[in-house]
């Protein structure tokens, strides 16, 4: 199997951003999500969504370092969601129980509309 | 602190935690792995010894262990406990190397001793030899596991922690009280060895309780942290290494129910944190069970559950 990939953009302004991933979020990629989530919230963003359209895949991995930074925003009072989860990334991430603790929604104009 | 209490480094007592577990795996692989990879590697080094009766004198060591005078004749008769072991049977031969790595978690002075270390050595590069194959193995028997296995007990190996009893809840509630207690009275009496026990046990069954206290853990782990440096490392080393056990093992008894919890309470614990032990391990395993999933078209029963 070829080795998972990932894409992150990001749209900061102000105390609000914009995440946009696409392709795999697993072991080998997750550092590099996380490391870039790091960043942002060190610029101090408060409210962030992820949007997920062009995201096919993810392991515990990946949402174990997405609920890292929902902590993160949580404990200084700031928010984060989640945008146009497919089926498989959203069945993933129900198994992790991670649906129940971070708002989604379904689309990313939805989501940024939250923030 | 006393000298006599086991000090968490992320050294040797770490190494020797990892050697154990190894070696209860390899235990129960079959004797065939067991000469190759701990009979053979001891007995080319020369550490074979007459038979004698190395049971009696593990057991002799065991009561010894609490005495601090026969402390510097310990390692040369861990090493001729062994050594006795090695001509005698694969059984006594494992509960007694099990036991010299216990004691080398126990007593860092005797990590340091010149049998200690010998013993170290031997054991590491064959065992990790072993252990690579077994990975392999792993995956492969998980993999065939889960395409025989029926969607009930798929959907229940998977069913998350439901507390809806209420005598349930408070025992699991008062059970968490009771051993974040004895968290922190270990923490306020510098004993390192046990709070990470405890914190190890702690986390290990209830992090994906709805009552865990994860706030107070993190509070309990910096306060540890502040006066060792290594301890939250050591203890990531101490519950990676456990949990990767239990999933091994229960891939090995074919106990899928136990494989996929464990690695749930992984991801919940360690939050994609890449530098945990068998992180990329665990990673390919979670791959194949999506995989299964899918194929089974299982999805939706196993939200429902």
């Amino acid at each position: 199997m070829a080795d998972a990939q990932i894409q992150i953009t990001e749209k900061v302004t102000g105390k609000k951003a914009v995440v946009e991933l696409t392709g795999e979020l697993d072991a080998k990629t997750t550092p590099a999500l996380k490391a870039k989530l790091d960043a942002i919230l060190a610029q101090g963003v408060e409210s962030l969504l992820v949007d997920c359209t062009r995201l096919t895949y993810v392991a515990s991995a990946g949402c174990g370092a997405l609920n890292a930074t929902l902590k993160a925003l949580k404990d200084k009072g700031g928010k984060m969601a989640l945008s146009s989860l497919s089926k498989e990334v959203r069945d993933t991430m129900d198994l992790m129980y991670f649906t129940k603790r971070v708002a989604v929604y379904n689309t990313l104009a939805e989501g940024e509309k939250s923030l | 602190m006393s000298d006599d209490l086991y000090t968490l480094t992320a050294s040797r007592s770490v190494e020797a935690q990892e050697l154990n577990r190894l070696m209860r795996l390899l235990a129960g692989s079959g004797k065939s792995a067991f000469k190759k990879y701990l009979y053979e590697p001891l007995y080319h080094a020369g550490w074979e010894r007459a038979p004698g009766d190395a049971r009696n004198t593990l057991e002799h060591l065991r009561r010894e262990l609490k005495n601090p005078a026969y402390r510097t004749a310990l390692a040369p008769n861990l090493k001729r406990m062994v050594g006795t072991a090695l001509a005698e049977n694969f059984s006594v031969l494992g509960d007694t190397c099990i036991f010299f790595l216990e004691v080398i978690q126990m007593l860092p002075q005797l990590a340091e001793s010149s049998e200690g270390i010998e013993f170290l050595n031997i054991l590491k590069s064959p065992l990790t030899t072993w252990q690579k194959l077994q990975n392999e193995r792993s995956a492969e028997r998980f993999e065939q596991e889960l395409s025989k296995v029926g969607d009930a007990e798929l959907a229940e190996a998977l069913e998350p922690v439901k507390l809806g009893v209420t005598e349930e809840r408070a025992r699991v509630t008062a059970e968490i009280q009771r051993l974040y207690q004895q968290i922190m009275i270990a923490s306020r009496n510098d004993n390192f060895k046990r709070a990470a026990q405890l914190l190890s046990r702690y986390m290990m069954e209830y992090s994906d309780s709805e009552d865990y206290a994860e706030k107070d853990v993190r509070k309990v782990i910096d306060a540890l942290k502040a006066r060792d440096r290594t301890f939250e490392e050591s203890l990531n080393a101490l519950l990676a290494t456990d949990l990767y056990f239990r999933i091994s093992q229960g891939i090995m008894k074919g106990d899928l129910k136990v494989a996929v919890r464990m690695i749930r309470k992984y991801a919940m614990i360690f939050e994609g944190n890449a530098a945990i032990r068998y992180y990329y391990e665990i990673d390919r395993l979670e791959r194949m069970l999506y995989n299964v999933i899918t194929k089974k078209d299982l999805w939706k029963s196993l939200k429902k559950a």
